[in-house]
């Protein structure tokens, strides 16, 4: 009976993972027809101010995720610490 | 070590310049709706000048509004709004309140912090009111300020000029006074729960407004970067976010090589978590109302607590999709696009599980409980036309028409006064002892909940249609003119709702002088804030500081009496002696600066953040030739003075308090040594014609160095505070070991600096 719930289960996590894989490939295939503005934009500038633009995104990204958690870990230190 | 806020003598001490939290939270609270009347009359202003451009109208200059001065209200609207009255209400004003008592504190973690927090946030207002009444008048940028406009001067237009200035300098003392309240949200959390306050008892407030005071912490030190930044612009003539050879009126102006798509990312990553800095808190208090007034726990209380910290995180990750059409690479802009849509997981499992706490139960409609309800069905519209913004190819379409507008007004706006409005109906009798009217709050929330939703359905269609926004007059342009009779019903919805409005203030004034007196729990909740009178003492719970055995939502539990157990309620369990009562842990100032320095972290990250893409974008940058053997001196100087500060702890430890002071007062004088190193670098810089404006490069070295003096000169003060002040409340060791905590941290922040500028040559 277990066995039948893991092949279900199997089932159900093969046909997600086809589903996600499905979204990825189309999703690719929208950004080509997303805004044509933006890429002609994009294109149109310097290679060195899209990496720079990349590198500025992930300088604030990464910091600011890293703090947010730090921050939560910091809180579930002292879980059970109270006043 | 108990608190000194229960003693405060005189008005003044007691009311005005007062440190007892739930004071605080009050002015703050009276701010908020001080802000929010003001606020609404500018739109009123701006919906009347939408239908009847030629009309007559008070408060404007000359009778008849110009494009500048419906620009100027658009600004100050905006700025008003979000800043002084979704940011402060919610937060500053509920928060400050209740978070102490919801988790057993006697006040906040810093009380002079908080009110130094609230002096700021009113100083800051006052000085963005005030560029009403300056030469020129209030800003038209918009409360994104966006550059070229924000940053050249009056040249751009009226309001341009000294406005704009005021405005900058009220947003930047704002975010200060906002990154002071954060930490004080976050150590009070953190360090000052009752006895059995774990984490998965604490009130989904508590989480809200933790969680909401991290992003607040991370997202307005970025705002605060780039504001200064912005304000050198304006005044000292440098060129962050002013491109070159722009040319306005006719004249060239002098900048060069800027980069406006720097500020939007700078500001953007503030504001997007500023929409869930306004309304996480409302979805924690609605959490609380729907269980109480369906008298059952919130379904899901682990999956709600964890999808606050999801939305705060990927609050974070997605700011882009505000620029989708500034020309971002497509696949920044998918990656964007996917991070947004993905935020509607954990939205969805906040809605389905504020349904399923509502599925089955006892509903009570009491007026708190209909607020609570109409947030969900706010924040559920408003958050579907979000979903079709996320998409760049839609957005581009929808860019800067009435949807957008539609869509923030429904999902951050109104949807976080809903939650403010079932707030105060809710903690009304709690704050001021006494009871509002539940038929006039019925009234209330069914004229403007009806109001409301003629106001921005139809709002919606007029941006699908084509609907500019910031147009002072859509008449002009022949396309719209089919519009304008939705923007009449539109203009006679808000009004109507406006004048809903004066019954919530006739109840609110009535009831503070002659409502019905309230009970100490009036609602037969469970939270701890019930379990002090109304309104609570000055610590609180009148020295009797309460113990903790149960989850925030125990209603309607089978075999019990009641169909409500309060949090303090001990029930079979042995009642826990409590013998802290009102102390302070000391290791709540050790928190206070941790979180201080992720503050400063961030303000650090997003000045060199800005340094690589001003950098990578420019055609104007020189090397910069910096004096090296001043700045190696320098920095020779400052981590000597963390081994002079070390040998002072040393000297402490061992109880030599002569040589504790020797050794403390030896860090001072080289942090002051080092200042002047740095003055003296300068010096020489300025001496080879190198000044702040010379180029980019320049400009950057000297808002690092300035920025980290001025770290420095905080820290000199903070240990002359220690060597020369007694300390009433801090023991001299944390004193010393906060003090130390800081120092080095802004020692070992100046080496990455010195790293950054030596690797970036």
């Amino acid at each position: 009976m277990r066995r039948n719930f893991r092949n279900r289960d199997a089932r159900w996590a093969a046909a997600a993972a086809a589903c996600v894989m499905a979204f990825a490939v189309t999703a690719s295939r929208a950004a080509a027809q997303g805004c044509a503005m933006c890429y002609q934009s994009a294109a149109a500038s310097a290679a060195p101010g899209r990496q720079a633009l990349r590198h500025g995104i992930l300088l604030l990204l990464v910091p600011a995720v890293g703090l947010f958690f730090g921050i939560l870990a910091f809180i579930y230190r002292r879980r059970n610490l109270t006043r | 070590m108990t608190r000194s806020s229960a003693i405060s003598p005189g008005f003044n001490r007691s009311r005005v310049f007062s440190t007892d939290h739930k004071i605080v939270g009050l002015q703050y609270f009276f701010l908020a709706l001080a802000a929010v009347t003001i606020g609404v009359i500018l739109s009123l202003l701006m919906r009347f000048h939408l239908v009847w451009p030629a009309a007559h109208l008070p408060f404007i200059t000359g009778g008849i509004m110009t494009p500048e001065q419906y620009l100027a209200l658009v600004t100050m609207h905006g700025t008003i709004m979000i800043f002084f009255v979704l940011t402060t209400a919610p937060q500053s004003g509920f928060g400050n309140y209740f978070l102490p008592i919801q988790i057993g504190a006697p006040d906040m973690a810093f009380p002079r912090l908080n009110m130094l927090s609230f002096w700021f946030t009113l100083a800051a207002f006052l000085c963005v009111l005030a560029a009403f009444a300056v030469p020129g008048g209030a800003p038209i940028s918009g409360w994104t300020a966006y550059p070229p406009l924000s940053g050249l001067g009056e040249i751009t237009g009226p309001g341009e000029g000294f406005g704009q200035t005021l405005w900058i300098v009220g947003i930047l003392i704002f975010s200060a006074a906002s990154l002071l309240g954060s930490l004080n949200f976050i150590a009070t959390t953190i360090d000052l729960r009752a006895p059995g306050m774990t984490l998965l008892r604490m009130p989904l407030t508590v989480w809200a407004w933790f969680v909401t005071a991290i992003l607040s912490l991370l997202a307005f030190s970025v705002l605060l970067a780039g504001g200064i930044l912005l304000l050198l612009d304006r005044s000292a003539g440098t060129s962050f976010f002013i491109p070159g050879n722009l040319v306005v009126s006719g004249e060239v102006q002098g900048h060069s090589g800027g980069s406006p798509l720097l500020w939007q990312h700078l500001f953007w990553f503030f504001g997007h978590p500023e929409v869930y800095i306004a309304i996480l808190p409302g979805m924690g208090l609605v959490s609380s109302i729907l269980a109480n007034f369906s008298r059952k726990p919130v379904f899901g209380y682990r999956a709600m607590a964890l999808a606050i910290c999801a939305i705060g995180l990927l609050g974070f990750l997605v700011w882009g999709h505000h620029m989708f059409v500034s020309g971002m690479n497509p696949y920044s802009g998918l990656t964007f696009s996917l991070l947004t849509v993905s935020i509607g997981v954990p939205s969805a499992i906040k809605t389905f599980n504020w349904l399923g706490t509502l599925w089955g139960g006892r509903i009570q409609l009491r007026t708190p409980m209909l607020f609570a309800i109409g947030f969900v069905s706010f924040f559920v519209t408003g958050g579907l036309s979000g979903i079709f913004l996320a998409q760049p190819a839609v957005d581009t379409m929808l860019h800067a028409t009435y949807y957008v507008v539609a869509h923030i007004h429904l999902v951050m706006g109104v949807a976080a006064v809903f939650g403010i409005f079932a707030g105060t109906y809710f903690w009304f009798p709690k704050m001021f002892g006494r009871a509002m009217s539940e038929p006039l709050g019925k009234l209330h929330f069914w004229l403007t909940f009806a109001g409301v939703y003629c106001i921005f359905m139809p709002m919606h269609f007029l941006g699908v249609a084509g609907g500019i926004r910031r147009y002072a007059d859509p008449s002009g342009a022949k396309y719209l003119l089919g519009l304008q009779p939705l923007h009449e019903f539109i203009t006679v919805a808000a009004f109507i709702t406006a004048a809903a409005q004066l019954i919530f203030f006739w109840n609110f004034f009535r009831s503070l002088k002659s409502g019905a007196p309230a009970t100490a729990n009036p609602w037969n909740a469970t939270t701890l804030e019930w379990a002090t009178s109304s309104p609570p003492p000055a610590d609180n719970f009148g020295g009797e500081f309460p113990s903790v055995y149960r989850g925030p939502y125990e209603y309607s539990l089978p075999g019990e009496a009641v169909d409500f157990l309060p949090q303090n309620f001990a029930g079979k369990q042995v009642p826990q002696a409590v013998t802290v009562s009102g102390e302070i842990p000391q290791r709540v100032y050790r928190t206070g600066v941790f979180m201080l320095l992720a503050g400063v972290a961030m303000f650090f990250m997003a000045l060199v953040s800005a340094e690589i893409v001003r950098k990578g974008f420019s055609s104007d940058w020189q090397p910069l030739h910096l004096p090296w053997r001043i700045l190696c001196l320098s920095t020779a100087i400052l981590i000597a003075s963390g081994f002079a500060l070390a040998r002072s702890r040393g000297r402490l430890r061992a109880g030599d308090d002569a040589g504790f002071r020797h050794w403390w007062g030896i860090t001072a004088m080289l942090g002051l040594l080092f200042v002047a190193g740095i003055a003296v670098a300068w010096r020489q810089l300025l001496g080879v014609g190198v000044g702040l404006v010379t180029n980019p490069s320049s400009s950057f070295f000297y808002v690092f160095t300035a920025a980290h003096a001025v770290h420095v000169l905080g820290g000199v003060a903070a240990l002359a505070a220690v060597a020369f002040r007694p300390l009433r409340r801090v023991s001299r060791a944390t004193a010393a070991d906060i003090v130390s905590v800081y120092w080095h941290a802004i020692n070992g922040l100046w080496v990455l600096l010195i790293l950054f500028l030596l690797i970036d040559r």
